[in-house]
């Protein structure tokens, strides 16, 4: 019996290891030839890094708290973004009430936000959902609202010649023919989400992979540096890869075989 | 059926009464009261003017003319879409402002709701009038388009000609007036047109709203109305009303008919004037 999925599935990850490999023999030259692990520690060390600290459980507690932190403050962007996106794409007052705030916030990094942060909810996890939620918020919201706004008016015109009232307007047609791009909208935020609570951990938590490389660097243990950034790219990678396995389930349309 | 015969309301309402019409609606009797529609965007473009008529409970009335004349433009002045400039639309006797169930539409192409298969599509309809059993009203009207064995397929899986039947399905579905359709086989293949045509007529025995149909097809009008109206162009308007009362319709072979041909040519040279008109403004007819 053949498995072609599976066997698709099994080349392109040799592929993936493969292209990896490449940049992973550069690195461990680069470590020879430099030859101070202060500066450029070798594969071999930071593999004995990541060793140690799952080996101690340190590694594994900072994960777990970055994680909460991205998925608590993408939550709240995603409740918060989607919902407001659609109602000011349907409805012309809402839109202009609001979009001045949103053009007005939206340039501003998440960085610059730190300061107010901390001055609000002091250290932790608080300014840390803060600051992810707020990273999230702006892919989430402008990709939500471009798909609103985008609607087909053929769709808007044949739900209202089928008696569709406003909610079933908002949730069958506006939220429904955005969905493709809000789900790319909360792609991108996870992924910005996850970029930004690195840099609240560094300023703002006594916790997480962002505050392990930062009191790691103050001790000049690259190697559990190192680890902490792998960790933070592999993990990152994999949310991608995890979301698009969703899709087929979120947008089931696009995926529909003849 | 002679061109340029004034409709004589009257008559036919005698012979509906009379039952001589096959048709017999209570309901989708259309008024437009002499209609004029200008767009400000640019300048002051007139798209419309001059128009008034009477469409009767049932009938199969088609706006014919070359593109640009503004027969989209009449359509969504009928369902609500579009506001007149000045004059007023009724509908039964109701004024339109809206797009409301008393009409529905079928678009050329691509209007169905890409997200939800086709029994959905369907069942949208009756779930929004709060029908007592949507999925089960969605699926008689499948198997009056001859889909029901595609019913859980998402539109893009379908044909271009499956996708207008769920499109014809889902507008029948709310039990409208009026249906209104703007070129709704215009992107079909010659063979899949003429079959949609057909099942166009086969529907409407059962199902008979008035129909005001659009199309820049002479042998498509022809062969489906009971009343033409010619369209002139820049600014649009009736330029000629034929009255068919269907008799083309069953017809095997119309082409050796002398009489169709007769009328065929002498639209044709009509829209032709009118194509000519467009054509040669400035802007070549965009
Ligand atoms: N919203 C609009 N603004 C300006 N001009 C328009 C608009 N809609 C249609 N028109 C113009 O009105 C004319 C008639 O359009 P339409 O009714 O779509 O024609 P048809 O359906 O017969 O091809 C065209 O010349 C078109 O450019
Ligand atoms: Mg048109």
């Amino acid at each position: 019996m053949k498995h072609p999925a599976f066997l698709a599935f099994l080349v392109s990850l040799l592929w993936f290891l493969f292209g990896l490999s490449g940049p992973l023999l550069v690195w461990w030259l680069a470590a020879e030839g430099v030859a101070n692990p202060v500066l450029l520690p070798a594969p071999n060390q930071v593999a004995a890094s990541v060793l140690e600290l799952f080996g101690d459980g340190s590694l594994a507690t900072d994960i777990m708290a970055s994680l909460r932190r991205v998925f608590t403050g993408f939550f709240i962007a995603s409740t918060l973004a989607v919902p407001l996106a659609l109602l000011m794409a349907c409805f012309l007052p809402l839109r202009r009430l609001f979009l001045p705030l949103v053009t007005v916030l939206r340039p501003i990094p998440p960085i610059a936000w730190i300061p107010l942060a901390i001055l609000w909810f002091g250290l932790g996890d608080k300014p840390s959902y803060f600051i992810t939620a707020l990273a999230a918020f702006f892919p989430i919201f402008l990709n939500a609202f471009a798909g609103a706004a985008d609607v087909d008016p053929r769709h808007v015109y044949a739900a209202r010649f089928l008696g569709a009232g406003r909610w079933r307007m908002v949730r069958h047609i506006y939220l429904m023919s955005a969905l493709p791009h809000i789900w790319t909208g909360l792609r991108i935020g996870l992924g910005q989400s996850w970029m930004a609570v690195v840099t609240a951990e560094l300023i703002a938590a006594q916790s997480g992979l962002g505050y392990m490389i930062q009191a790691n660097r103050i001790n000049l243990e690259t190697r559990h540096v190192l680890t902490g950034m792998i960790v933070i790219g592999v993990l990152g990678a994999l949310m991608t890869t995890a979301l698009g396995w969703c899709e087929k389930f979120i947008l089931p349309w696009k995926h529909q075989r003849q | 059926m002679t061109a340029n015969r004034r409709f004589e309301a009257g008559q036919r309402l005698r012979d509906i009464a009379a039952g001589r019409l096959r048709r017999h609606c209570a309901t989708g009797a259309v008024a437009l009261d002499d209609i004029s529609v200008s767009f400000f965007s640019d300048r002051s473009v007139t798209v419309v003017s001059g128009v008034s008529l009477t469409i009767l409970p049932g009938e199969f009335v088609t706006f014919l003319g070359p593109s640009g004349c503004g027969k989209t433009t009449l359509l969504n002045l009928i369902g609500g879409m579009i506001r007149p400039t000045t004059g007023k639309v009724h509908i039964d006797g109701a004024l339109v402002t809206e797009p409301t169930p008393v009409c529905n539409i079928v678009f050329q192409q691509h209007s169905l709701f890409g997200w939800m298969r086709a029994i959905d599509n369907v069942a949208f309809g009756p779930r929004a009038m709060g029908h007592p059993d949507p999925r089960g009203e969605a699926m008689r009207f499948l198997r009056l388009v001859g889909l029901d064995n595609h019913a859980d397929a998402y539109p893009a899986a379908l044909s271009g000609g499956m996708q207008q039947r769920v499109a014809i399905a889902r507008a029948l579905a709310t039990a409208p007036s009026v249906l209104l359709m703007d070129e709704p086989f215009g992107a079909l293949d010659a063979q899949t047109r003429s079959i949609m045509q057909e099942e166009l007529l086969k529907l409407r025995r059962d199902i008979a709203p008035t129909v005001i149909f659009v199309t820049h097809d002479v042998d498509e009008a022809l062969l489906l109305s009971d009343r033409i109206f010619v369209m002139r162009a820049m600014p649009g308007g009736l330029k000629e009303e034929i009255t068919l009362d269907g008799e083309f319709r069953h017809e095997t072979d119309v082409l050796r008919n002398g009489k169709y041909r007769k009328l065929r040519q002498h639209i044709l040279t009509q829209i032709r004037e009118e194509t000519l008109k467009v054509f040669n403004r400035p802007d070549g007819g965009r």
